[in-house]
């Protein structure tokens, strides 16, 4: 990846174009990302706005005309997310674009796609200038059925309901989605302020992965948010969970056949400090992958599950194991998790172990130029967290990694929230 | 030594093939990219449970689940190594699968290709059962099968599958059930494995920054000689209608969600045909329920169904389309679509939505090589003697009386059923 092109302009206050390019693909991806404060109050506004412009914009007024726009620009899929990152809320639209080589009829594919996505982001249908009613309460009862689905995975319910608790006196517990009452209240006057505050005070992160002419693109967008009012952008800190004092330990039941056991770790590492990538090399030596300490301990030797694995969030400090149980085995299980960290606290981590984390990880940084998708990813956190490395740097750091380096930084790791999700008749 | 064939196609992809002395199918597709992926894979899933060695008497009966299981009981070894480990050494992740009918084994890497492929074809060449490695995986599988117990996704899916199949092997759970699995022994698994990894059941399939001769060379040194043996599957007979038109199972679920089924069991033995009525299926099933489509367009904007999704899902000797959704009324759903199809055929299809799908499906069939993931589809295309390049011109050649043909043939009620997961009774 080292010989890619990375260009990064800010085209107004607060709104950055970011160009990758990028020749072996036979598409592009184009995103814009909106960065907002993540608060109770404002996440299902924000979960909702994609959703609802979505629906029509001037010249596609209804879903059909969108949709059948999107079909004949060579399969352009619009696609919008609404995610957590840290204590903000990102919601983006993106698309792939065919290359424009592949036109069979000379359309000038990224020239239509980049119409469409204009319209739908910057002129949606509206009446007496705000939102569509029928459009906004179709899409609320959508996102209300979505959070209330929430329960049908059990596996992400449970890590779900970890992060709840985990986080009840922090606004990183907020759902991105909202809740059932918060979007009930969301009504087509709310949404379109909330909407024109999203374009005047967000910042803004503009992707393009591709065989694009950035130029045009970047002039593009200038214009396009021209018509944004641009004020004061958000302020969007977040602040590193704070451990509690005593482990909180929660059960919850349901009619289930295996029970779910999601635990929480305090770290206190995150993207920002200078050895973050000892704590990867750690969570990989733990728990990430099936030659870490938990997939070998938990499944392999004691046969106790069939998946038992972790992961650590850069940006709140703190790490989770996740695993699916008999619910006669909670403690067994957790025993042999909690065993496993203790290793590693005792610097019982052998050489092989150590050189297979650093390969993994050293591939998966390699691998990232081979997909539009994951480039962005990257160079989106760089930008985030204000360190851009190159994948060569990062290698270096990943090389430079010591067993004493992890040993040191495992010492403050400990539990801070313990779930159970188990059966109905057992007992706890 | 060995005949290479070459081919490229009108984007200028190319891949090779070969056949191996041992009898395995190898193709070599090279892309400069940072990535290599290669994929192992035998022609044995889970609806071969009924099966003979040519020039044998009786068939052998066995029990639900044992190919999947055989792939977890790969990754032993008798050295005690573990193949994760071995992978790991030289910076590969590795996993394997197994579907109705296949079990793959993949890897992919950035470094170290060649050690990789080395691994790859050992390992998955060494069976090493014992008793002891038999009974500790019973743990492991048992909590996967827990799991996929507590998936209502998982239970539509199966349910909707044993109510449209009455006898096919289609029916089968990939994973078997605890009780099956309790059936399987070390010698079962070696019958299974001797049967059907054989290498002329099996295939390779790299793509990266691989040669053919390399391939061909690390074949060669690796893989043991084997007596290749024409294998005899049976499948039961079924008939062309669905066996049971409802299941319903209660979850603990927020609302019900449903899956309809269109069975079609009119599968040619030509593989051409069979290539041919796949493109056809899979652009007829997008005119009809895709995005774009007045019926999705329809329960999305009334409201009627949430996530509305169709599929096209074809195996060698059946093939299905499926319908799912959340939704308060499955029954109001299903009637839309039956009455939906009805009106469509008195209306006609629309060759404006025929000409759009086919232009829209051919770009996504080109965006399939923008990742050397695409080595996993080329597999899935070999395994229904399909060439990967015929694929794209069979898109790009399909016309629309042929759609309209299918149309006529496909859609009759005694072909539909439907899988409903209900929330639980407070």
């Amino acid at each position: 990846m080292n010989q890619k092109i990375f260009e990064r302009k800010e085209l107004m206050d607060g709104i950055y174009f970011n160009a990758i390019g990028e020749t072996k693909f036979k598409s592009g991806l184009l995103s814009v990302r909106f960065i907002t404060p993540l608060g109770a109050d404002t996440a299902a506004k924000n979960a909702l706005i994609f959703p609802v412009l979505s629906r029509g914009s001037q010249n596609f007024p209804d879903i059909g005309s969108i949709r059948k726009e999107e079909e004949s620009i060579y399969d352009t899929d619009i696609d919008d997310a609404v995610y957590k990152r840290g204590d903000t809320q990102i919601l983006e639209i993106r698309m792939r674009v065919l290359d424009n080589r592949f036109a069979i009829d000379g359309m000038n594919i990224t020239e239509r796609a980049m119409a469409l996505l204009s319209d739908i982001i910057f002129h949606p249908v509206t009446e007496n200038g705000v939102f569509l009613e029928e459009y906004v309460e179709s899409e609320k009862q959508m996102l209300i059925d979505d959070i209330r689905s929430q329960i049908n995975d059990k596996r992400r319910f449970a890590m779900q309901r970890l992060n709840e608790e985990m986080f009840a006196d922090d606004v990183y517990g907020v759902c991105e989605l909202g809740t059932v009452e918060t979007v009930e209240a969301v009504c087509p006057v709310c949404l379109w302020k909330q909407y024109r505050e999203m374009l005047s005070r967000a910042r803004v992160e503009i992707f393009a992965v591709g065989n694009f002419d950035f130029e045009a693109l970047a002039e593009t967008f200038r214009s396009l948010f021209a018509s944004a009012e641009r004020k004061e952008v958000y302020k969007t800190e977040t602040k590193p969970l704070i451990p509690k004092e005593t482990v909180k330990t929660v059960y919850e039941r349901q009619n289930i056949a295996q029970g779910k056991l999601s635990m929480g770790f305090y770290t206190g590492m995150t993207a920002s400090d200078e050895n973050y990538t000892a704590m990867q090399m750690l969570n990989v030596i733990y728990g990430a992958g099936v030659t870490s300490k938990l997939f070998c301990n938990v499944r392999e030797k004691l046969s106790l599950c069939y998946y038992c694995g972790s992961s650590d969030n850069a940006q709140k400090g703190f790490l989770t194991v996740n695993s699916g149980i008999e619910f006669k085995n909670e403690k067994k299980a957790a025993d042999e998790i909690i065993a496993q960290l203790d290793e590693i606290k005792k610097g019982n981590i052998s050489e092989s172990e150590m050189r297979d984390a650093r390969l993994a990880l050293i591939d998966s940084t390699e691998r990232i130029a081979d997909s539009a998708a994951n480039m962005l990813n990257w160079y989106f956190s760089g930008v985030m967290n204000g360190v851009l490395l190159t994948p060569a740097e990062k290698r270096a750091k990943i090389e430079a990694v010591t067993t004493e380096d992890i040993v040191k930084i495992a010492q403050n790791i400990r539990l801070d929230t313990y779930y159970f999700l188990c059966g109905k008749e057992e007992n706890v | 030594m060995y005949e290479i064939i070459q081919k490229t196609n009108e984007f200028g992809e190319k891949y090779y093939y070969a056949k191996h002395k041992s009898g395995l199918d190898v193709y070599v597709i090279p892309k400069d990219f940072a990535t290599n992926y290669a994929v192992f894979a035998t022609k044995y899933g889970a609806i071969d449970n009924c099966f003979k060695v040519d020039g044998e008497a009786d068939f052998h009966e066995v029990p639900d689940g044992i190919a999947h299981y055989l792939e977890h009981k790969m990754f032993e070894n008798e050295d005690g190594v573990d193949t994760f480990s071995r992978f790991a050494k030289y910076g590969a992740s590795a996993n394997a699968y197994t579907s109705a009918t296949m079990t793959a084994y993949l890897f992919s890497c950035t470094n170290h290709l060649k050690e990789n492929l080395e691994i790859l074809l050992d390992y998955v060449s060494k069976p090493y059962f014992t008793q002891e490695n038999v009974d500790k995986e019973r743990g492991i599988i048992g909590q996967e099968i827990r799991m996929y117990e507590d998936n209502p996704g998982s239970a539509i899916y199966y349910n909707l599958l044993q109510a449209m199949y009455e006898k096919h092997q289609t029916r089968v759970d990939v994973a078997g059930t605890v009780e099956s699995i309790a059936e399987i022994t070390p010698e079962l698994l070696y019958d299974c494995y001797y049967t059907f990894y054989n290498y002329s059941n099996m295939t390779l399939c790299v793509s990266g920054r691989a040669t053919m001769e390399e391939v061909l060379e690390i074949a060669d040194r690796i893989l043991p000689e084997r007596e290749q043996k024409t294998i005899v599957r049976h499948y039961h007979d079924e008939k062309p209608e669905v066996y049971k038109k409802r299941v319903t199972k209660a979850f603990e679920v927020a609302r019900p969600m449903f899956l309809i089924g269109i069975k079609d069991m009119n599968i040619s033995e030509d593989s051409d045909i069979r290539m041919k009525k796949r493109v056809a299926m899979s652009i007829l099933t997008d005119m009809l329920f895709g995005p774009t489509s007045a019926f999705a367009i329809d329960v999305y904007e009334s409201g009627l169904v949430n996530g509305f999704d169709a599929s096209y899902d074809h195996a060698k000797d059946s093939s299905r389309i499926f319908l799912d959704g959340e939704t308060n009324e499955p029954e109001t759903v299903y009637n839309a679509f039956v009455s939906y199809i009805e009106d469509t055929r008195k209306n006609g299809l629309s060759k404006e939505d025929f000409d759009r799908i086919k232009r829209a499906s051919y770009a996504s069939y080109i965006k399939i090589f923008d990742s050397t993931k695409l080595a996993g589809e080329f597999t899935h295309m070999i395994h229904d003697d399909c060439d990967p390049f015929a694929f794209g011109d069979a898109l790009k050649n399909v016309t629309f009386a042929e759609i309209e043909a299918l149309f006529d043939e496909l859609f009759k009620e005694e072909y539909y059923a439907m899988s409903v997961v209900t929330p639980l009774e407070k």
